[in-house]
C-alpha cells in the first residue's frame, strides 16, 4: 500500500467513524486483503486462516467507533486484526487440544471395554474348565474329542453321538447347578 | 462470499453504532430524573425526556452533521437548564407571567452557548444549526416543563435568536 492510498484510508476512516457511510465500501475493500493476508501469515491452515480472517474484520468494523481521528488507519486495523488473530489463534489451539483429551478418552474407554470383555472371555473359560475336570474321564474324553472335532476311531458314529450326548447333558447339569 | 461477509461488516458497523449513540442517550437520563424530582411533576418531564433521548440516539447513529449537532445542543441545553429549576423550586416566578421571561433569559443564554461550541467546531451548517437548537430546546423544555407552554415557547424562540445572533456576528467578526 503506498502513502496515498493510506491517507485515503486515513481519511475514509474518519468519515466512516463519522457516520458516512459511503465510505464504507472503500473501507470494507481496502481492510479485507490485510486483515486475510495477516491471519493467512500468523495461521498455517487456510481454512482456519478465513475464518480468522472473518472474525477479526468483523471485530474491526464493531470496534470502529473506537478509532481516534489523527491516527493511523492502517496501523490500527492491523493492530486490532493482529490482537484478534492471536486470540482466535490461542482459542483454536484450546478447542483442538480439549478436542484430542477427548479422543484419549474415548480411546481409554475403549481398551478398558475390551479389557473387561477378555476378562469375561476368561472366568467363563475358567469356569468351564472346572466343571468339565468334575466330570469322569470317559465324558471329559468324548467332549475334548468334540471340541477339537477328533473322533475316536475305536467307536462307532452312533456311540460316539450317544457317548458325547450324555457327557453334555451332564456338563450342562453342572453348569445349572453352579449358577442358580 | 464477500457479498455476505460485507453485509456482516456493515452489521458489525450498525450495530457499533447503535451502541455509541446509546451511550450519548444515557446523558439525558440524569436531567430528566432532575427534572422529576424538581418540577413535583413526572408526566410532562418523562414524556419530553423520552423524545429527547430518542432524538439524541437517533441523530447520534445517524452520524455527520446529525451525529454533530447533538452535543453542543445537549451541552448548551443542560448549561441553562438549571435557570428555570431553581425558580420553580424557589417559587419565585410564578407572579405575573414572570415565567416566559426568565425562561427566554434561560433561553438567550442557552443560545449563546450553542453559539460559540457551533463555531467552535468549525462547520456551520444550516441543518446541524437547527438540529442543535431542537436538542438545546428539548433539554431546556425538561428544566421549564412545569412552567407551561408559553414559558416553553418564549425559551425556543429566546434559543433561536440568542443562537443565531451569535453565529451571524461571529462570521461577520
Amino acid at each position: 500500500m503506498n502513502s496515498q492510498q493510506r491517507a485515503e484510508l486515513n481519511l475514509k476512516m474518519e468519515r466512516l467513524v463519522d457516520g458516512d457511510r459511503q465510505a464504507f465500501e472503500f473501507v470494507f475493500n481496502t481492510t479485507w486483503p490485510l486483515v486475510y493476508r495477516l491471519a493467512r501469515k500468523t495461521v498455517m491452515k487456510e481454512i482456519d486462516a478465513e475464518d480468522i480472517a472473518q472474525q477479526a474484520l468483523m471485530k474491526v468494523f464493531s470496534r470502529s467507533q473506537e478509532f481516534e481521528k489523527g491516527r493511523d488507519a492502517l496501523s490500527w486495523i492491523l493492530g486490532v486484526t493482529a490482537f484478534e488473530c492471536r486470540t482466535l489463534r490461542q482459542k483454536y489451539r484450546r478447542r483442538k487440544e480439549r478436542l484430542s483429551h477427548i479422543e484419549e478418552f474415548d480411546q481409554m474407554a475403549a481398551t478398558d471395554h475390551a479389557a473387561e470383555e477378555s476378562l469375561i472371555k476368561k472366568n467363563l473359560i475358567s469356569t468351564i474348565q472346572e466343571i468339565i475336570s468334575e466330570l469322569s474321564p470317559q465324558d471329559q474324553e468324548s467332549i475334548l474329542a468334540s471340541l477339537e472335532n477328533i473322533k475316536k476311531p475305536e467307536h462307532s458314529g452312533a456311540t460316539y453321538r450317544k457317548r458325547l450326548q450324555r457327557a453334555m447333558d451332564r456338563l450342562k447339569e453342572k453348569w445349572r447347578d453352579r449358577h442358580e | 462470499m464477500n457479498n455476505t461477509l460485507k453485509n456482516q461488516a456493515r452489521n458489525a458497523y450498525e450495530i457499533a453504532r447503535l451502541k455509541m449513540a446509546s451511550a450519548y442517550g444515557l446523558l439525558v437520563i440524569p436531567l430528566i430524573l432532575i427534572s422529576c424530582f424538581t418540577c413535583g411533576e413526572i408526566k410532562y418531564p418523562l414524556m419530553i425526556g423520552s423524545i429527547l433521548f430518542s432524538s439524541v440516539v437517533l441523530l447520534k447513529w445517524r452520524g455527520l452533521e446529525y451525529g454533530q449537532s447533538v452535543m453542543p445542543g445537549l451541552v448548551a441545553g443542560a448549561a441553562s437548564f438549571i435557570v428555570p429549576l431553581v425558580l420553580d423550586y424557589l417559587d419565585i416566578c410564578c407572579e405575573g407571567n414572570l415565567q416566559i421571561v426568565l425562561c427566554s433569559i434561560s433561553g438567550l443564554l442557552g443560545g449563546l452557548i450553542l453559539g460559540r461550541l457551533t463555531m467552535n467546531q468549525g462547520n456551520k451548517n444550516l441543518k446541524k444549526v437547527a438540529l442543535a437548537i431542537i436538542i438545546a430546546g428539548l433539554t431546556l423544555t425538561l428544566g421549564c416543563a412545569s412552567l407551561g407552554i408559553s414559558a416553553v415557547a418564549g425559551l425556543f424562540t429566546a434559543l433561536a435568536i440568542g443562537a443565531i445572533s451569535y453565529i451571524s456576528i461571529k462570521s461577520k467578526a
